[in-house]
């Protein structure tokens, strides 16, 4: 097709710029398309019959759940002995499934709340997979501190709920915390999507052809006609959730990693810990993100919408994300030593040649601060093979990072006689693969039935969109009807 | 203070205890004896031991001693005539003993420190060895075997069959006798071996009578009706008599009657079950006396060193188990739990060997080995008689070189291939080479001629070998990592720095920063309880024995596992005994490396109930929260299993269940012949609900904890409840409830042989508790994290001897201090630094740290 | 009445001419939110923070109510040692924290939705099947006759004069 700007006219145009090209910002939509144009492929997603790719993916993704749910109802029957963990690892996997989850989740928020804050357009094409990834990681991660109880028929004991006993939660435990902050995330991010979703199944209601879809997207497009008196309120209630959405996010993740920095075991006692967590579930979210829409985005043909420029957005703030997890990383050996405490600097002696030694050089030197690296460079950033490989090590490396904290904390702590060792069952490695299976189903689901691009907020950064725009030449002009003419 | 040396060739717990240690093959103590003889023969001019080891000479081969190490041990020992004490080992041969005797006559110990005491002993008593002759002659018709298992732990070969010279065990004479009658608890390989089973009462719950070795005699008294209508030992003998049928009291009664006891017989026989002996029999002791001329005879001819055993051909030595005993007590759970308090090893037996012979012959623990003992004696086929046994090693810092020891009592099994339950009511039997057992056979060695030790000395053994056989076997120990690392966890310091320094154990590395009361940001809540728990343990006395493990276990329903379970880490003790090895040099244990002649320490660990408990501010449900007697509770049924808790206790004292270990079977179930699965990870399909005798054993004043529920030590809390209400009752309408200063302890604290866990009340200042918790011994674990644990622990003081060649690495657990708590520099005034005044006017003048005294302690 | 325009341009500028024309029912619908259109009809900001930070505060003594009550008032436990009065607050900060955010957003989703009207799954709009493109890329604007200004014919007017096509009388039926 003429004038579509392809990756290496962007290279060119940036490795031997003009002034005026250096100016000219790059559209965030290539090949100059149009609303129409937008509403059709996003939606023609959804109103198409699944392809059968679809339907092989579901049955796989929805196998492996099963497997996931049978074996939480085998540990849940049985005990949680069919984990591997003893005296002294009481966590080992269940929470670091839980904590990688959540952090995964916290991508989302990120691109729909704070980069709206910092008026990112490019935002607009991946926050609503984003989010919705958002939330099918947290249903994940929730999972986790409902089962990994020694009794979850009693797990409601948490909430303040009347008991017999009279007997109140413990508010001033972090892992109530954590049930108030994974609660709040929870439901914030819900309404947040929800929000965004509101005109994008007014649209979808407005296209539906059959009358069940009609009446399924109408009931939840709450009658939204695109005033702009509601718009107006719309946009109050978008920007108020993004900046309820901001501090949330930093907090959730925060407390997260109260459950471990409020306690007294020698890797866990920090303070390090809150921005150290925070910056690695943006780390680890993002490549998750990352991993779910580059596969998408070319299954679908996206490319447009989702352009190279966002990938290389996107590839940038891992690396700065990276960046800071790495320096934090180097700050804990640094105040280990630095603190002449024997316990502390033990710790970390082992976390670098104990017995998890590799988990440590392959998952959090190699994965997490190494690759990254390789987006200093505009050519990685750009091929899409360098980035997704680089998503997927890092995806591996968070959960190898938080692995380390937990199990390399508890297996060695103060006292020597209670050392030992932690070695997964296949309980418990099936049940992390089957929340892989329960998050990939709830996406292909999410793909299938939701617009997976919020089309109303793309349409917005077109050119097109702004009131003071004029129509350039060589432009495709709007007719009136809005249909394009090639 | 004591001092004691011990000579020994595995780490008993007595060597734990010994201030100076010599590990030499238990096949060369005679030599040792003999050289020790010798020291102090020469130095006393005695003449009785003179004469018994003028007749004695060194074999040849036989091991060589650090001759300083003697001369000063013995000039030791002689420095304190009539308060020193030699003792031989019940195994060591009569030589031994004999020379221990003379050692003991030479020093002057005898009447002082040793006592010698008639013990009237049956003449009618026949050895095995006997008994095995006449069932060999065929004069045997009737056999009545009484408890034990002869089938299982008779010595091997014990005849040869007459007609085809064939090598005869016990099982093969036994199976010769007409009539086999047999009284045993269960039906094991003798009972399968004889004609008539008939199951025995246990001994709780049988009459009888008993002499100690000291002389006394006791009464046994039966605590419960049989429980399984099994019938008692004097109850079949006195049917076999013949006499009319008698009831168990009425039987010891005519025993009773035989000892003349003095007044009305009815009143005194009233007054024996009361007071549980016989007060008119008194245990006589004899006059000293050695002649040394005779025992010299015997010695001579009873003299038999053994060579020096080499790495390729170490010698044998069979140990009783600490725990089963000679394999009695195979069909206890709780025993076959309770871990070796040296090896930690559980529900199995191991070869025990030092880190050398390990790298010798390039094996690690839990390697399987095949010893092979080739016999001097023949068997039919003129052929060398062999015993094998194969057998996993495990690696024993502080044993001797060139040394295996083999404890006793395992590989136990019943003919017909049923193993034996234990009363935790699974199966716990493992995949070993000798199919449905539990450890490993050692007997399978053991002969009448060399019952103890094994080692080739050419005129019964000619050959010990060992092979490293293919495939590993699990051994399930409760504690991986010996080293302590450098950690002040354990605390010890020789008689000598305690005495520079009576402040030395808030000075170890870790502690000695610390301001002496740690600041605060907030006053916390007040426990304001006219009582307060707390508890002591002194290590100086702490042997390891265990005894309080087991106690405490007993005491509070605590469940046994199986050896999967241990050796997955999950063993459910609320209190444990840590045992750490201490090298002066140190070593790092996860590079492979191994001490070769370490110390050892133990140190008990129960929740220390700490007043600023961790683990409480992150249960999500309060189910574990602070009382206001000072206790950490345990809500079970407010748990969730979170684990939290457990994850936070910085001692790791919190036991989850992490099956349903008290009402499912725990163990191996065969499922399909060969795909064993263990039942505890069966769940739902398993049985539920404890057997019968389980629920009758438990205490019924503690909850049975259910699957996912969190528990650990509670300061035994129902005891403390108990004296309350009995406070209480006996108070009637008066205010006074107090409880009796050391009116009652707990579990662990009663057990203790040597009352080195002590428990009462912290706020009364004159309760055994206090005082032990004002002694300037007194320390507290992880102080460092102002936890304010209520259990203290007082150091271990180890006396060695100056003179001594090694006595410069005793005392060495504690970490190094730092060079500037060096006192006897005297630039810096301690005192001054622990009360937290640094200010330059206040520190003391050079003048004034020359004769600075040590400060009174304040109370905090 | 309505009208269809061309382009997000052209409808903020008619939106202007009828702002100025004094009309007070009237509204622009548009797919997605056009930049400066508030100004654009003459609307103030929206005060949909108003109830939102009530619905925080609400939160943030709900929160403290619910964390202080049982550790001072209903049921104090000694945990860790920690203090029963004041001092102890810094434990609750994160349950405060979730719970006034928790609050705040709640309100704002449902504040936002009063103020809007909805869900409002009828309204008479719908009926001119031209408005489907309101949700895809049409601009419309529509006066009301319930406007004291309204009258077909003026209303017909401006509409076409500022570029309005496909203009509509749709009704309420």
């Amino acid at each position: 097709m003429n004038g579509t700007t392809t990756v290496p006219d962007l290279i060119e145009a940036e490795a031997s710029p003009s002034v005026e090209q250096r100016l000219k910002r790059v559209p965030l939509v290539l090949n100059k398309r149009n609303f129409n144009w937008i509403t059709e492929r996003i939606a023609g997603v959804n109103e198409g019959p699944a392809p059968r790719w679809w339907w092989v993916s579901f049955a796989i993704s929805a196998m492996v759940a099963g497997i996931g749910m049978f074996c939480l109802g085998y540990q849940i029957s049985t005990g949680v002995g069919t984990w591997g963990l003893n005296h002294p690892v009481g966590w080992a996997w269940d929470i670091t499934n839980f904590v990688f989850w959540i952090g995964i989740g916290h991508a989302g928020t990120l691109i729909s709340a704070i980069l709206f804050l910092l008026r990112q357009k490019w935002r607009t094409s991946i926050n609503r997979s984003a989010e919705a990834m958002t939330l099918f990681a947290v249903i994940c991660a929730a999972i986790f501190p409902g089962v990994h109880v020694g009794r979850v028929w009693m797990a409601w004991f948490m909430a303040p709920l009347p008991n017999n006993y009279g007997i109140w939660p413990n508010f001033r435990s972090p892992l109530l915390w954590d049930v108030f902050a994974v609660s709040t995330y929870f439901s914030v991010s819900v309404l947040f999507w929800y929000t965004g979703l509101i005109p994008d199944l007014a649209t979808l209601r407005d296209r539906a052809t059959n009358k069940i879809k009609k009446l399924l997207y109408g009931i939840f497009a709450v009658g939204w006609r695109g005033s702009n008196r509601n718009w107006r309120h719309y946009e109050m209630a978008y920007l108020l959730l993004a900046g309820l959405s901001t501090p949330l996010v930093l907090s959730v993740h925060s407390v997260v990693s109260f459950d471990f920095a409020t306690s007294v075991i020698p890797t866990w006692h920090t303070t390090i810990f809150p921005p150290y967590f925070v910056a690695g579930a943006i780390f680890g979210g993002f490549a998750m993100v990352l991993t779910l829409l580059v596969p998408a985005r070319a299954i679908y043909k996206l490319h447009d919408v989702i352009t190279p420029q966002h990938v290389d957005k996107m590839a940038k703030i891992i690396l700065l994300t990276g960046s800071i997890v790495s320096y934090a990383y180097a700050m804990e050996f640094f105040v280990a030593w630095y603190s002449g405490n024997q316990y502390e600097k033990y710790a970390f002696y082992n976390r670098i040649l104990g017995p998890y030694w590799w988990y440590w050089w392959v998952g959090m030197l190699f994965c997490n601060f190494l690759t990254p690296q390789l987006f200093w460079f505009k050519r990685f950033r750009f091929n899409i093979y360098v980035v997704y490989f680089v998503c997927m090590c890092v995806n591996a490396g968070m959960w190898f990072e938080r692995f380390i904290i937990i199990v390399g904390g508890l297996h060695r702590d103060f006292l020597p006689s209670s050392w030992g060792m932690f070695y997964p069952t296949w309980v418990d490695i099936w049940t992390f693969v089957g929340t892989f299976g329960i998050f990939l189903s709830l996406f292909l689901l999410f793909i299938r039935f939701l617009p997976m691009i919020a089309m109303s907020e793309v349409k917005i950064v077109l050119p097109e969109a702004d009131p003071h725009h004029t129509t350039p030449e060589g432009h495709h002009t709007v007719q009136a009807g809005g249909m394009e003419r090639t | 203070m004591n001092r004691l040396y011990v000579v020994e060739n595995r780490y008993s717990l007595t060597g734990a205890m010994a201030d100076h240690r010599l590990r030499i093959p238990a096949s060369q103590i005679p030599a040792f004896a003999h050289a020790l003889a010798g020291k102090i023969a020469v130095a006393t001019q005695d003449a009785g031991l003179g004469s018994v080891i003028a007749t004695l000479a060194p074999a040849a081969g036989s091991m060589q001693f650090d001759d300083r190490w003697l001369t000063e041990c013995a000039a030791d020992l002689m420095s304190k005539p009539g308060a020193s004490l030699v003792i031989a080992g019940p195994m060591q041969p009569v030589v031994v003993q004999l020379l221990a005797y003379g050692i003991n006559a030479a020093l002057k110990n005898v009447g002082t420190t040793l006592l010698i005491r008639d013990f009237p002993r049956n003449p009618k008593t026949n050895s095995l060895l006997q008994l095995a002759a006449e069932i060999n002659a065929d004069r045997v018709k009737q056999l009545f075997i009484f408890g034990g298992d002869p089938v299982y732990n008779a010595p091997r070969s014990l005849q040869e069959d007459r007609d085809t010279r064939k090598t005869q065990h016990w099982e093969d004479l036994q199976k010769k006798v007409p009539q086999v009658v047999r009284l045993g608890y269960f039906e094991d390989g003798t009972s399968a071996a004889s004609h008539w089973h008939v199951p025995a009462a246990h001994y709780l719950e049988s009459w009888g009578d008993a002499l100690t070795s000291e002389g006394a005699y006791l009464t046994i008294q039966p605590m419960i009706l049989p429980l399984f209508r099994g019938v008692s030992e004097i109850e079949l003998m006195h049917g076999l008599l013949g006499g009319p049928k008698l009831e168990g009291p009425e039987l010891v009664q005519e025993t009773f009657r035989m000892t003349a006891p003095p007044g009305e017989f009815n009143a005194a026989w009233s007054q024996l079950l009361r007071d549980g002996f016989a007060g008119h029999i008194m245990p006589a002791d004899k006059p000293p006396t050695f002649n040394g001329n005779a025992a010299g005879g015997v010695a001579h001819t009873l003299w038999a060193p053994a060579p020096m055993p080499t790495p390729d051909s170490p010698e044998i030595v069979l140990v009783r188990s600490y725990s089963v005993d000679d394999g009695r007590y195979i069909n206890n759970g709780w025993l076959q739990e309770l871990p070796d308090p040296v090896t930690k090893l559980t529900w199995d037996n191991a070869a025990l060997m030092s880190p050398a012979l390990a790298r010798h012959h390039k094996i690690n623990t839990g390697d399987l080995i095949e010893i092979t003992v080739t016999e001097t004696t023949l068997d039919a086929d003129q052929k060398s008689v062999q015993r094998q046994l194969v057998i996993p090693i495990m690696v024993a810092p502080g044993h001797a070189d060139c040394s295996i020891t083999i404890p006793l009592g395992y590989g136990r099994s019943v003919a017909g291939g049923k193993p034996l339950t234990y009363s935790g009511g699974g199966n716990p039997a493992d995949n070993s080479p000798g199919g449905d057992t539990i450890g490993f056979n050692a007997y399978l060695l053991r002969t009448s001629t060399n019952p103890h030790f094994i080692t080739a000395d050419a005129k019964t053994v000619t050959g010990v070998k060992i092979a490293k056989m293919p495939g590993k076997h699990l051994l399930a120990t409760t504690q991986e990592h010996w080293s302590i690392e450098g950690r002040g966890l354990v605390r010890e310091a020789t008689i000598e720095r305690y005495r520079e320094d009576n402040e030395f154990v808030k000075k170890i590395a870790g502690d000695e920063e610390l301001p002496p009361k740690l600041p605060t940001l907030y006053t916390h809540p007040k426990l304001d309880a006219p009582q307060q728990w707390g508890m002591a343990v002194d290590l100086n006395v702490c042997t390891g024995c265990s005894a309080c493990v087991i106690a405490c276990q007993a005491e509070n329903n605590v469940p046994i596992v199986g050896k999967l379970q241990v050796s997955h880490g999950r063993s459910m003790h609320w209190l444990r005994i840590d045992r750490y090895f201490a090298d002066a040099k140190g070593f790092n244990q996860d590079r492979g490396q191994t001490p070769d002649d370490p110390e050892m320490v133990h140190e008990p660990m129960m929740c220390q109930h700490c007043e600023n408990a961790p683990c409480e501010t992150v249960c999500p449900v309060n189910a574990t929260v602070h009382s206001e007697d000072g206790l950490n509770v345990m809500a079970y049924n407010r748990c969730i299993g979170t684990r939290y808790c457990a994850n936070n206790c910085p001692f790791k004292v919190r036991r989850f269940n992490f099956f349903d270990y008290n009402q499912r079977p725990v163990g191996k179930k065969k499922i399909v012949s060969s795909l064993g699965v263990y039942q505890e990870y069966l769940g739902p399909l398993t049985k539920k609900g404890a057997p019968d005798t389980i629920k009758l054993r438990n205490n019924p004043n503690v909850t049975v904890r259910m699957r996912g529920v969190m528990e650990k030590c509670t300061y035994c809390v129902q005891r403390i409840e108990e004296a309350k209400i009995a406070a209480k009752v006996n108070a009637g309408p008066s205010d006074n409830t107090r409880i009796p200063r050391d009116s009652f302890t707990s579990a662990c604290a009663q057990a203790c042989p040597t009352d080195a866990i002590v428990f009462g009340d912290i706020a009364d200042p004159e309760s055994r508790v206090s005082k032990m918790k004002a002694q300037d011994r007194n320390y507290r674990l992880l102080e460092y994290l102002n936890v304010k644990t209520r259990t203290s622990y007082l150091a271990r003081i180890r006396n060695p001897n100056p003179k001594m060649p090694d006595s410069h690495e005793i005392g060495v657990a504690s970490p190094a201090t730092h060079e500037h708590v060096d006192a006897s520099e005297g630039k810096h005034n301690f005192e001054e630094h622990d009360r937290g005044t640094l200010d330059e006017s206040q520190q003391p003048t050079d003048e004034q740290n020359a004769d600075a005294k040590p400060v009174p302690k304040e109370t905090p | 009445m309505a009208a269809e325009y061309a382009s997000a341009a052209a409808l903020y500028e008619a939106a202007k001419k009828v702002r100025d024309a004094g009309f007070k029912r009237w509204d622009v619908h548009s797919p997605f939110p056009i930049h400066g259109m508030d100004d654009a009809m003459g609307l103030g900001k929206s005060w949909l923070s108003a109830p939102v930070l009530i619905g925080g505060i609400t939160g943030l003594l709900t929160a403290a109510t619910l964390t202080f009550g049982p550790s001072w008032f209903i049921y104090p436990l000694v945990v860790h040692g920690k203090p029963y009065n004041w001092k102890t607050v810094p434990a609750f900060f994160p349950i405060m924290f979730e719970l006034t955010v928790l609050f705040s957003a709640f309100t704002c989703f449902f504040a936002m939705l009063i103020m809007n009207g909805l869900p409002r799954w009828y309204h008479p709009i719908f009926n001119w099947d031209r408005f489907a493109r309101a949700t895809n890329d049409g601009f419309f604007l529509v006066i009301e006759a319930r406007d004291p200004r309204f009258t077909e014919k003026e209303a017909r007017q401006l509409l076409e004069s500022t570029g309005g096509q496909h203009l509509t009388v749709v009704h309420e039926d």
